[in-house]
């Protein structure tokens, strides 16, 4: 068994997409001591400017990277290097959507060219008015040895937003997952928006647009076609008011299996049903073949075939016609008279 | 206060150790049954260290199945490989309390019959595999790897019987249960 494993501190499987600090626990690198320097290139940017409470979305750009035998790394947004308290969320951020569908800081992507640059972004919102820094940092595998890089640090201030810009509401947060082959209705809460048009696309794909419909007062509907199999759709809306004009980042909305949907009573039902069963079973099978034993154990008992000692030597035997014999007793006649009535006959 | 999910793994550490230690125990066992091998010193030995090993993970059991199904991501069996986990933990408990209450009952006697033993250190030795397959399913789970995966087990399929089925195989489970120990109570009183 040892011989299969890896001598690295890696974890070639990865960990999957969450909210991990820059060390992850030691979960994915088993001891941070061991990490060798990535030589990957990393580069943040933001795409817009960033105003209080409204998404924006923040690119990543990674090349150079040596995949492992998995080709999977692992790349972290973070807002701090020390190790701790350094999620978006810790620096007054909110995490809407990142590039796999969820809305975590930390995820995993597969791939397999050092030559490739691969660009992926998460969709963010401040959520506090102060200035950030954000960092991102590479895990990935190579050679059985663990590979760490964090990037220069990219400066973003948060601005107040400005009167009568068209906008999302503070409040908005679109939905990031659905079920494969559901319409899907979504719902958008806007401010000083008179118009407003959507674009959607499937990734790296030309973008359609749809009509957007006006519900009551700053809530809009529109709807986006079933997808047939796991897939993620990107969309954004572009919002026309007294301000300038206005273009939301590409929200994700990943299509995936549903979950599980049984009742769980019948699970737990199941589960003991098993384990009855099982236990029973082994029961039963001791019961039997212990009474077998015990079966045999009385077949190969033959005692009781043996003559009884008391008939034999512990009865009286009869007394003669004319009663007990001169200078017997009866002491002497229960344990020798047998042998007088024999030499009599 | 820690996670439920830092508590699963203390708990399952504890779990997975005791029944690999068991199982180790019960093939030792198994052998002496066949014949293979005998020593009475490593018999004594195998037996106590097996069944005690056994009865420690089956005590630490529950504590990992609740804190398990705590620390998923949605706090239920909400994937066929959890619902996997559940069956395999409850199969490996089921003999594994079979094999207790047998050691239990029938004493050192057990293992003067070769088909008694046979059948205690073959269940021993099937409570530990569960066990171990549980471990390792919950591996692919959080890590997706496993060392078992050469076998490509059916993780992701789940084998689901209607309620009323598993109510019947319960009930019935049961009954049976309690006729088997009778008769094994009964048995273990006789002196011969």
């Amino acid at each position: 068994m040892l011989s299969l494993t890896s001598l690295g501190g890696a974890n070639p499987g990865g960990v999957g997409d969450g909210d991990f600090d820059m060390q992850c626990g030691g979960a994915c690198h088993g001891d941070a001591s061991q990490n060798q320097t990535s030589p990957a290139l990393l580069e943040l940017s933001l795409e817009g400017d960033a105003y209080l409470g409204l998404p924006v979305s923040i690119t990543a750009s990674v090349s150079g990277i040596q995949f492992s035998s998995s080709d999977a790394i692992g790349l972290f947004l973070l807002t701090d290097v020390t190790g701790h308290s350094d999620l978006p969320e810790d620096g007054g951020w909110e995490v809407i959507s990142d590039v796999n569908g969820g809305d975590n800081n930390y995820v995993e992507l597969e791939g397999s060219s050092f030559e490739e640059v691969y660009t992926i972004s998460w969709i963010v919102k401040p959520t506090v008015l102060e200035s950030s820094t954000f960092y991102l940092s590479i895990h990935h595998g190579g050679q059985n040895t663990p590979y760490f890089a964090i990037s220069s640090g990219l400066d973003i201030d948060v601005l107040p937003v400005p009167d009568n810009l068209p906008r999302l509401s503070s409040e908005y947060s679109p939905i990031i997952s659905r079920d494969l082959g559901q319409q899907t209705t979504i719902s958008v809460s806007t401010s000083d928006v008179d118009q407003l048009a959507i674009e959607w696309r499937l990734v790296d794909q030309p973008s359609s647009s749809v009509n957007a419909t006006l519900i009551d007062n700053n809530s809009w509907e529109f709807e986006l076609p079933p997808a047939l199999q796991p897939s993620i759709i990107e969309w954004r809306a572009v919002m026309d008011g007294d301000g300038p004009t206005q273009t939301t980042p590409w929200f994700r909305i990943a299509a995936q299996e549903p979950a599980l949907a049984v009742n769980q009573l019948q699970i737990y039902l199941q589960s003991f049903a098993f384990c009855v069963f099982f236990l029973t079973l082994v029961l039963t099978l001791q019961s039997r073949y212990w009474n077998d034993q015990e079966d045999l154990a009385e077949e190969l008992d033959q005692t009781s075939l043996l003559p009884h000692q008391e008939d034999s030597v512990g009865s009286t035997p009869p007394l003669p016609e004319g009663g007990l014999p001169n200078g017997w007793t009866m002491e002497q006649w229960k344990w020798y008279g047998h042998e007088y009535l024999e030499d009599e006959k | 206060m820690i996670s439920s999910a830092t508590f699963h793994v203390i708990t399952t550490e504890l779990v997975v150790g005791s029944f690999a230690m068991a199982g180790i125990c019960f093939l030792v066992l198994a052998i002496q049954s066949f014949g293979l091998f005998e020593s009475e010193k490593a018999s004594l030995i195998s037996d106590n260290a097996g069944h005690f090993a056994l009865g420690f993970g089956l005590l630490a059991t529950p504590f990992a199945i609740f804190s398990g199904i705590s620390s998923s991501p949605t706090s239920d069996l909400s994937s066929p490989l959890l619902v996997n986990k559940m069956f395999l933990s409850m199969i490996a408990t089921g003999l594994a309390l079979a094999v207790l209450f047998t050691r239990y009952k029938m004493g050192n006697k057990l293992w003067n019959s070769k088909s008694n033993s046979r059948i205690q250190s073959a269940a021993g030795l099937a409570a530990s595999g569960f066990m171990l397959m549980t471990a390792s399913a919950g591996g692919k789970f959080s890590r997706g790897e496993s060392v078992l995966d050469f076998l490509n087990l059916p993780y992701d399929t789940i084998f689901l019987m209607p309620t009323w089925a598993s109510g019947i195989i319960l009930l019935a489970g049961v009954g049976s249960a309690i006729i088997a120990v009778m008769n094994l109570s009964k048995s273990s009183t006789i002196e011969h």
